[in-house]
């Protein structure tokens, strides 16, 4: 009898401490060695604090906020010279998603930009994660670089936090 | 000897019994409700609740449970209608959907709204919580699981959803107690009413893409929901809502008109149409031109239901005494809820309880 209720607390208890070991949230941050872009002194790295890359990179031309479809926060997008940064809430926090090249005035932080060539790629960036007719993907820690071609030509640019959004 | 094995036996099950009911208990406290906030996840569930037939069936996101209005269908054309839509509703999500809808009924015409199929992949868990775990349990419900996963989610968590909400003990509310086993209706036929008003302003440049061709997986799951429909002899309609944002590129719509002409599929992109249904982004939108507000709706749903009228077989439900009984107890319910929201409206100077 005394085993019997022994194996009954185990069993309680392992309910408890099992419901109890997993957890955890996804906050965001800056990633660790993944791609990033810098703008004229300012460093933007993916899922960094978006508050202070605005802040260095000054007052956007333009802004554009939308709500979620259903979560409170706004998705931000904050146009600058040549790019696009977009942020993304996470409690009352926003964060760097992306940055997406508009035009061929801005480049990599190894000098790829709009109208490069597929050669100057690789050579800068090597074997892509992923490779189509249509476009590059490389991947690095938390971040992503998506290059699109248009035939030989760099079409788009986009570097990217990986986040559940 | 026997007498205290049966006993044991007896004990253990008991001990088993009272484990489970109690668990039970904590994962219908522990989880989310969706009633005073982020309302749009309990819009799966409400589904259920239904007592009569739909001939038309919406799939989508929030394109279309919130920008098409089954009561006035039915006010205006005696059309029955239900929304099957959630917050960020993928395209697989949408199939399985269907696919849950058709364990219940079989419609005439199942509508789908193609913004979603720019996602090719998973996207997020809370979005997922919201679709599937209001679906009632079923091999399409595991189908949709398996799915719509990301990386760091699993099945077992879906299944036994405490696993996922027990952190939730912190954050419990008086909310969690008042709606454990019944929660309060906030669609009308699975449409999502707003009646404030936010004109459209600008919209940033859209994003140069790396590549526009439509997703594998996406346009995988628009076939499939095709070929069922077809077997199932259902009209299938594709539409994009005449939201303005997040933007549908051209190579997007070519793609899609494309395909419909390839299956003789009738596509409606009602951005385009937008002045010719009469949208009037000043004042048919409550969030700046993503969503339609309750007179956006009305003129899409209006200009829609004639389309639908015209073009099937659509039984007018208006002189069938057990629909007008029932859907004058949604229409009620329907003006009742605008009353309240244009009272807030002008009292607070935004809509607060919903």
């Amino acid at each position: 009898m005394r085993n019997m209720r022994r194996i009954m607390t185990a069993a309680a208890l392992s309910m408890v401490f099992g419901l109890t070991a997993c957890g955890g949230s996804d906050k965001g941050g800056a990633s660790d060695g993944g791609y990033s872009f810098t703008s004229g002194s300012t460093k933007i790295e993916m899922g960094a604090d978006a508050s202070k890359v605005i802040e260095g990179l000054g007052e956007a031309d333009e802004y554009f906020e939308s709500e979620s479809c259903a979560f409170e926060g706004l998705d931000k997008v904050y146009t600058y010279p040549g790019f696009k940064l977009n942020t993304y809430p996470d409690g009352d926090k926003d964060y760097v998603l992306s940055v997406v090249f508009m035009d061929d005035t801005v480049s990599t932080d190894k000098g790829i930009s709009i109208g490069s060539t597929k050669d100057e790629v690789t050579d800068a960036y090597g074997e892509a994660s992923e490779e189509s007719a249509a476009k590059l993907v490389y991947e690095s820690g938390d971040t992503e670089l998506a290059i699109g071609l248009n035939g030989d030509s760099v079409s788009s640019v986009e570097i990217s936090a990986v986040v559940e959004e | 000897m026997h007498k205290k094995s049966f006993v044991w036996v007896f004990k253990a099950a008991a001990f088993l019994a009272v484990l489970l009911v109690t668990l039970f208990f904590l994962q219908r406290l522990l989880m989310p409700k969706y009633m005073s906030d982020i309302v749009e996840g309990a819009l799966t569930a409400e589904y259920y609740e239904e007592t009569t037939g739909h001939e038309v069936l919406f799939v989508g996101d929030c394109e279309v449970y919130e920008n098409f209005s089954p009561i006035t269908l039915y006010e205006e054309y005696g059309i029955s209608s239900y929304i099957r839509g959630s917050a960020q509703q993928l395209a697989w999500q949408s199939y399985y959907m269907l696919e849950d809808t058709l364990r219940y009924e079989m419609p005439r015409v199942v509508v789908f709204n193609v913004l979603a199929l720019k996602y090719d992949e998973p996207q997020s868990e809370a979005y997922n919580r919201m679709t599937i775990d209001g679906m009632e349990f079923s091999k399409t419900k595991l189908d949709a699981i398996k799915a719509s996963m990301t990386d760091r989610e699993n099945t077992l968590d879906y299944l036994l959803p405490i696993l996922r909400y027990h952190s939730r003990w912190s954050d419990l509310s008086a909310e969690d107690l008042t709606y454990m086993f019944s929660k309060d209706k906030i669609s009308h036929n699975g449409y999502y009413m707003r009646v404030d008003v936010r004109p459209a302003e600008g919209f940033p440049e859209p994003d140069i893409l790396a590549d526009y061709t439509l997703g594998s997986n996406a346009m995988g799951y628009l076939d499939k929901m095709r070929t069922l429909c077809e077997e199932k002899g259902i009209a299938l309609v594709l539409v994009k809502s005449p939201s303005l944002f997040p933007h549908w590129y051209d190579e997007w719509d070519e793609q899609i008109a494309a395909y419909a002409a390839q299956y003789g599929l009738d596509y409606f992109n009602y951005e385009k149409l937008a002045s010719e249904v009469g949208i009037d982004y000043n004042t048919d939108t409550y969030d700046a031109g993503l969503h339609m507000n309750l007179t956006g709706a009305e003129k899409l749903t209006s200009y829609f239901g004639r389309y639908l009228k015209e073009n099937y077989e659509l039984t007018d439900h208006r002189a069938d005494p057990e629909y007008q009984s029932v859907y004058a107890e949604k229409i009620q319910f329907y003006d009742y809820m605008e009353a309240v929201q244009r009272k807030e409206l002008s009292e607070y100077g935004e809509i607060v309880s919903y």
